[in-house]
């Protein structure tokens, strides 16, 4: 479906996603999404600048689709990093989205 | 146990000041990831999926509770309330802030702990048997050696860089339950015909992309020339080992290209080559060094241990707990009570801050204050009255550790795998934790008996899979995790590397490949007393793979 660009917060390591405003945002449904007519290239190159500024580290585009409405990658590795772990529901991305 | 000297005390504090230097250059932009990344990763914090990682050395997996405690507190401070016991009988925190970092590692300071050399391609946390000095079939305490090469290879100038890390542990018993033979390094604290004290000397062991058994260099090394010897080893290793390749860098890939004579050859020449008594060790130092480990004082307790005999009478559950946890102490009276952090159905090796510190009460009060972390991922009580385990039991079991299943089938060493880890191409938690609900507590897992399963979540071998009497390997194949299987592993002083089933399957299809596995081993062993490991050595691969193949239907890998 498109892509967003993920990231580590360089003082906590928390993933991170760039949303669509200027900034970083927590969650994955929040990120910006893009697709062929919104090109990532541009964006992933200014990201360049966060990194200098030290707001993040690890800077890379995953592939995302979107099922009922919820915007998922498609790698199980990076399902895990958005949503994850799967064994600490209580901790990380896992308690954020169960709210 | 050993106690830090002022020189100790003063290099950790100054190294934690060094540290917060980095962090704040580096929070501050001065040093740019590529500059600190080094600085980190040397000082044992990494970034995972989710979070930082740091990971503090236990060294040969000695811990007093006043070491616990801080454990726990550091969980309880900085991180979301737990902590993960791993393979090298470290400890890692899953979820640090790097700003963090610098504060805990000055906690942990206070306690003499430290995250030195516990990532890097330098020589690791030094590993040992958990019961060493305690363990009723012992030889030698191998505890006196491994601080001498920790001293040693702590920030050795010349090791600080090698071609990749470098892993080294000891035993001082025939029975090694410190997988001596798949490390980089292997000593086994022997006595020769004379009484005289030495080491039978393994190179070249390991797992991952590339598995080997080590091969034996040194039948019989003298006491005296232990950091000459391993300081040739890695003079060698640092001289020759391959820099071009990292899957190829390890000293097994040395000794594999090289050949073990040749090898020798090398190494023995650098030995002869050296000054005289550049590195042999005084006997005063080492005798110095080894009355740190001295027995602590143990009253004499009765052997007999009437209300254990009583409980355990009473109280099938408790019987079960003293029959796989204890084992035999040096001392009668005594016994060795192994804590299990595999709950049924919980995550290997993890512990929350509150079971930390009931463990470092019991260790206190029960235990002359004293802890060991096993390379199993579990936890030690090392010195523990018979006449007390019931009491000692009870209050485990308040805190949900007391399940009695050391050695059987649920006892399961895993690797975090996907769920935190970089590196993992496969979840491994959840498939232990399926497996150990599937068997249970129950009866069954006791008929079945001993039976190691080891996970790990990609081929770099974590979670020991190689030697495991079964062995599962979770890789990623189309984008779904796929799990392998191996069998007839063992990491004791028969080791040996388990043999690939065929091809993988499906986390749905894992845990039954499991049972299928366990159920034809019941089918076909003589009688309880043969294990699961004994009985594959018996029959070999075929009904193993012909119950496996005919029943389920294989991933196709």
């Amino acid at each position: 479906m498109g892509q967003v660009i993920t990231a580590n917060r360089l003082k906590d390591g928390t993933v991170v996603f760039l949303g669509p405003d200027v900034g970083w945002v927590e969650q994955i449904a929040e990120a910006r999404v893009f697709d062929a007519a919104d090109s990532i290239a541009p964006a992933l190159a200014a990201t360049k600048k966060d990194e200098q500024d030290n707001l993040v580290i690890d800077v890379y585009a995953i592939d995302v689709d979107s099922k009922n409405g919820i915007l998922r990658p498609t790698k199980l590795r990076e399902a895990i990093r958005a949503t994850g772990p799967t064994v600490h529901p209580e901790h990380g991305k896992s308690a954020a989205n169960r709210g | 146990m050993y106690r830090y000297d002022e020189f100790d005390a003063t290099f950790v504090s100054e190294r934690v000041e060094q540290f917060r230097d980095q962090v704040a250059r580096r929070l501050s932009g001065e040093l740019t990831e590529d500059q600190f990344k080094l600085h980190r990763l040397m000082n044992g914090v990494y970034l995972q999926l989710h979070a930082y990682m740091l990971r503090v050395a236990i060294p040969y997996g000695v811990l007093s509770s006043r070491q616990l405690r801080k454990l726990a507190h550091v969980a309880r401070r900085y991180d979301k309330g737990f902590a993960h016991f791993t393979t090298r009988q470290n400890v890692q925190y899953n979820w640090p802030a790097l700003a963090d970092c610098p504060d805990i590692l000055a906690e942990l300071a206070t306690v003499e702990m430290h995250a030195i050399q516990t990532s890097g391609n330098c020589i690791r946390n030094v590993t040992a048997d958990q019961f060493a000095g305690v363990a009723a079939d012992e030889v030698v305490d191998p505890r006196p050696y491994a601080e001498i090469l920790r001293q040693w290879s702590s920030l050795h100038p010349e090791y600080s860089f090698l071609p990749r890390k470098f892993k080294l542990a000891l035993t001082g018993a025939a029975h090694d339950r410190a997988a001596i033979q798949v490390h980089d390094i292997g000593l086994q604290v022997v006595r020769n015909e004379a009484g005289e004290i030495g080491f039978t000397v393994y190179v070249g062991g390991g797992q991952g992309r590339s598995s080997f058994v080590a091969k034996k260099i040194r039948d019989f090394l003298p006491e005296a020339d232990l950091l000459a010897y391993v300081d040739a080893i890695v003079r060698v290793y640092n001289l020759e080992g391959r820099r071009d390749n990292k899957y190829k860098a390890r000293i097994k890939i040395l000794v594999h290209e090289k050949g073990i004579d040749a090898m020798r050859e090398a190494v023995e020449a650098e030995f002869a080559r050296r000054p005289d008594n550049l590195l042999t060790l005084p006997q005063a130092d080492i005798d110095t060094i080894t009355a740190y480990f001295a027995m602590p004082p143990l009253d004499a307790r009765t052997t007999d241990a009437p209300g254990t005999a009583e409980r355990r009478a009473a109280d099938p559950r408790f019987a079960a707990f003293v029959d796989s946890n204890v084992s035999a102490h040096k001392v009668a009276g005594y016994g060795i009570v192994t804590i299990s952090l595999k709950p049924i159905g919980g995550i290997p090796g993890d512990a929350t801050a509150d079971q930390m510190d009931a463990v470092a009460d019991l260790a206190a009060r029960y235990s002359s204050d004293e802890l060991r972390v096993t390379h199993e991922q579990n936890l030690v009580l090392p010195h523990v009255a018979l006449d007390d385990l019931p009491v000692v039991y009870d209050a485990l079991d308040a805190v949900g550790l007391a399940t009695p299943n050391i050695g059987l089938v649920t006892d399961i060493i895993s690797c975090p795998g996907l769920d935190y880890c970089a590196l993992a191409t496969a979840r491994s938690i959840p498939v232990a934790q399926r497996i150990s609900e599937h068997f249970g507590e129950g009866a069954r897992s006791r008929e079945i008996g001993e039976l190691k399963i080891k996970i790990s979540g990609c081929i770099n071998a974590c979670g020991h899979h190689h030697v495991g009497h079964i062995g599962i390997l979770g890789l990623e194949r189309k984008g779904v995790e796929t799990y392998q299987l191996t069998l007839g592993g063992t990491a004791d002083e028969t080791c040996s590397l388990g043999e690939l089933t065929g091809p993988g399957f499906s986390s749905d299809e894992v845990v039954d490949a499991v049972e299928t596995l366990v159920d034809t081993y019941l089918g076909l062993r003589h009688d309880s007393a043969e294990t699961f490991l004994t009985a594959f050595r018996r029959v070999g691969m075929a009904p193993f793979k012909q119950a496996l193949y005919e029943k389920n239907v294989g991933a196709g890998i």
